[in-house]
């Protein structure tokens, strides 16, 4: 798929927008290694696209992969009832939500936790091996399932709140307490990074793959 | 939009970038964070054991904790159910089914498991002696554990308890078997007592079939464990122990209350401490029926065996009497039994006897007492039948020296039996085969003493002068008669004055007659009034019992 007739990017043009006050500048023709570009007005750093997006992405990215490792294996909250407790993982939480009948609250929890970080980090690695490979295929559709990863991530952080509020509000000794676990440091790191890493991502770089390198006047990365 | 308005633009300024992007540190700390959590976590595993339970009754997948010292060193992780075949003792084929208990440990449990590890479900348990486990009616069930003294090697199935293990290596107490003929009402958790002070308890029962009897393993506790020495006995104090002694009377004893519903075992260990050792290793002792059996009993070794032949009848003398030497018991009745002769012309009774060599010697040296006993023997010393009970009419044995001197007698072996003959001397006198020999002599004495006095010149000088005595009054009487009492009486007072001279003179003599052969404290007077007054009373008596069963013949059961 081509990008529509008629339509091309600042940076075809040779053109970059500041960030921070909104003005034109043109690209120098020459620039040299390690160098970066300022406003001429603002004297802010100028990018065309998010610096070093794909490298931080993967980053952050591997991350949160990493960690989503012990989130699940780690117990993410210990539940004292009556003298007697034990630690429970977040899919062990979901398989007791379930056994107590709560299959709504399960189905959420499963699908803050679970269902959701997966498609997170599936999904930006898929885009991000897809500009690795200069995929051609359907750049719209992948622009907007960038879009709707961003919206449904922050949901992901649903369990984090529902322990920090049940462990601050749950405390009466014997009979009934709640304590956080490892797990949950974890999870809430998987879940940041991955935000992060959905943050520095930079959309545009889908696009950049359907304009042929020579026509860019410069690098990839910046 | 054309060239030239983008050529309007102004260029942007070029500046050295200031540093290189740290971003892949965050990928890396993430790998460390993460490999360094996953460890922890696999590290804090711990063993994994597996539990070989009768059943799984309580326990539940991840549910069920391990405790030891109520530290929750882990918990199970699956159940399984095992069929496997087996051989009984017999031979017979035996399928078994058991429960096979995963559980994940903790990580520093890896000391805990040794050969002697063994595990055990904590469960409410309610029986006489105690009640435990009540916390888990609300926590749920749990299994404890003991990790036995032995710290090597970790074993593929450890055992599973049915019930608590009485002891657990922690008390470090001592178990002590005992054989006992009958479990009596021992059961588990009996008490056991040491001057009536609970000093450990009773672990189990089963039957040794080779001995047919019962081995009884019980537990000391620690402190208390030098108490039991090889000669210390034992005996049962379950329930009250009633008994009527040889020596007359009725003994209850009841050790206490608990002892009463549960049972109970007490024990002693004989002062002489030097004739004991202390305790090595596995010991068994035997377990008497009562106090009274333990301390009569002295174990094999340290009893001598006689025979004595009674011409008396044996009623009332039976296994377990005592054999006394001056009121103390130095032996008992061991065995009686009817010997018939070679010819088959007689039949006698053989009566064995052991005499404790603890009691004769303090070093308890066989050959030592034996050596006495045979010199006391040739001094003269006899086993005699005496009754000690007027109620049971039962009999012991005494040992005495007759008064005929039959010294010079000698503990001889018998033909048939490889125990000395012990000599014997026939029954005195008891209140029931009423051999009044003794008493018969010292009244024929008393009689022949009378008899003597009457004989005697005195007394016939006594009667003589009385015989004049009364020809004088009766001379006087005439005189009154024949004179008349006015005219004559200054003759007559002086007359009478005369015969109560004679009278005092007479009974003067008599005194004197008396008192030469009587004698005023004479042994023969003394004896007589005391045997008189003992004859009175002892009649008395007689008679107040013979009321008393007449009106109420069950008073000698039930009293009065």
């Amino acid at each position: 798929m081509k990008i529509q007739e008629g339509i091309s990017t600042a940076r075809q043009v040779g053109l970059i927008s500041c960030h921070f006050c909104h003005s034109l500048s043109r690209y120098p023709d020459e620039m040299a290694e390690k160098s970066q570009l300022h406003c001429p007005c603002c004297k802010s750093t100028l990018h065309s696209r998010i610096p070093n997006s794909f490298n931080k992405t993967m980053a952050l990215l591997l991350a949160a992969f990493f960690l989503y490792i012990p989130a699940n294996i780690l117990p993410v909250m210990t539940v004292v009832y009556q003298g007697s407790g034990e630690p429970d993982t977040i899919m062990g939480g979901v398989i007791h939500l379930l056994e107590g009948g709560m299959w709504p609250l399960a189905l959420i929890v499963f699908v803050a936790s679970i269902v959701v970080p997966v498609i997170k980090i599936a999904v930006l690695f898929g885009l991000l091996l897809s500009i690795y490979w200069n995929a051609q295929w359907n750049p719209r559709e992948r622009t907007r399932l960038y879009r709707a990863m961003e919206f449904i991530g922050r949901w992901s952080m649903v369990d984090i709140f529902v322990i920090g509020i049940m462990v601050a509000l749950v405390q009466f000794g014997n009979n009934a307490s709640i304590f956080p676990g490892i797990g949950a440091l974890s999870f809430a790191a998987v879940v940041v990074l991955t935000m992060f890493a959905t943050h520095v991502f930079d959309p545009r770089l889908i696009w950049d793959n359907l304009i042929k390198r020579s026509d860019l006047k410069v690098n990839n990365n910046e | 939009m054309s060239e030239k308005i983008i050529k309007n633009y102004p260029v942007a300024e070029i500046k050295k970038q200031p540093f290189v992007p740290l971003v892949w540190l965050i990928p890396l700390v993430a790998v460390i964070v993460t490999g360094w959590l996953v460890y922890k976590h696999y590290q804090d595993k711990g063993p994994t054991v597996i539990i070989d339970f009768e059943n799984a009754r309580g326990i539940e997948v991840k549910r069920t904790h391990i405790r030891y010292k109520d530290v929750d060193v882990g918990k199970v992780t699956d159940i399984k159910l095992v069929r496997r075949a087996g051989a009984t003792d017999t031979g017979e084929n035996l399928v078994q089914d058991r429960a096979l208990v995963t559980a994940e440990l903790k990580s520093f449990m890896y000391d805990y498991l040794g050969e002697e590890t063994v595990f055990w479900v904590v469960r409410p348990r309610v029986s006489m002696g105690e009640i435990s486990g009540l916390s888990t009616l609300f926590s749920g069930f749990y299994i404890e554990m003991d990790p036995g003294t032995k710290k090597n090697g970790k074993k593929e199935i450890y055992q599973g308890l049915d019930k608590p293990p009485k002891v657990t290596s922690r008390d470090r107490g001592t178990v002590i078997t005992l054989n006992s003929e009958k479990l009596g009402s021992l059961i588990e958790g009996s008490p056991v007592y040491y001057h009536q002070l609970k000093v450990g308890e009773v672990l189990d029962s089963q039957l040794n079939i080779d001995t047919d009897s019962v081995d009884i393993s019980i537990y000391i506790q620690d402190k208390y464990k030098h108490k039991v020495r090889s000669n210390t006995r034992f005996w049962n104090v379950s329930g009250v122990d009633v008994e009527v002694t040889p020596s007359g009377g009725v003994v209850a004893k009841m050790e206490s209350v608990a002892a009463l519903v549960l049972g109970g075992i007490a024990f002693e260990t004989p002062k002489e401490a030097n004739k004991s050792k202390e305790l090595s290793g596995d010991t068994a002792f035997h377990l008497y029926e009562s106090y009274k059996a333990a301390k009569e009993d002295s174990s094999g070794d340290n009893k001598l065996y006689y025979v004595m032949h009674f011409d008396d009848t044996l009623f009332g003398l039976v296994k377990g009497s005592t054999v006394e030497y001056q009121g103390v018991q130095i032996g008992k009745v061991e065995d009686i039994v009817l010997h018939v002769d070679n010819d088959k012309s007689d039949v006698h009774t053989v009566v064995k006897v052991s005499i404790f060599v603890d009691k004769l010697s303090n070093l308890g040296d066989k050959i030592e007492v034996e050596e006495m006993l045979g010199k006391l023997v040739a001094k003269g010393l006899h086993g005699q039948l005496q009754t000690s009970s007027l109620l049971t009419g039962s009999q012991y044995i005494a040992l005495i020296y007759p008064d005929k001197k039959t010294s010079g007698m000698k503990l001889n072996k018998t033909q048939d039996s490889n125990m000395a003959l012990f000599p014997t001397t026939a029954a005195a006198s008891s209140i029931l085969n009423f051999d009044a020999s003794e008493l018969t002599g010292e009244l024929t004495k008393t009689v022949q003493e009378v008899r003597k006095v009457v004989k005697s010149k005195d007394v016939k000088q006594i009667i003589a002068e009385t015989g004049k005595l009364a020809k004088n009054i009766r001379a006087i009487t005439q005189g009154l008669n024949e004179k008349g009492v006015s005219g004559e009486l200054v003759n007559l007072l002086s007359e009478s004055r005369l015969a109560i001279v004679e009278i005092q003179k007479v009974a003067k003599t008599t005194q004197s007659t008396i008192n030469k052969s009587l004698g005023n404290d004479s042994a023969l007077q003394y004896k007589l009034e005391i045997m008189l007054d003992d004859l009175s009373e002892t009649a008395n008596s007689f008679s107040v019992l013979a009321d008393t069963l007449q009106r109420k013949p069950n008073s000698v059961l039930f009293g009065k």
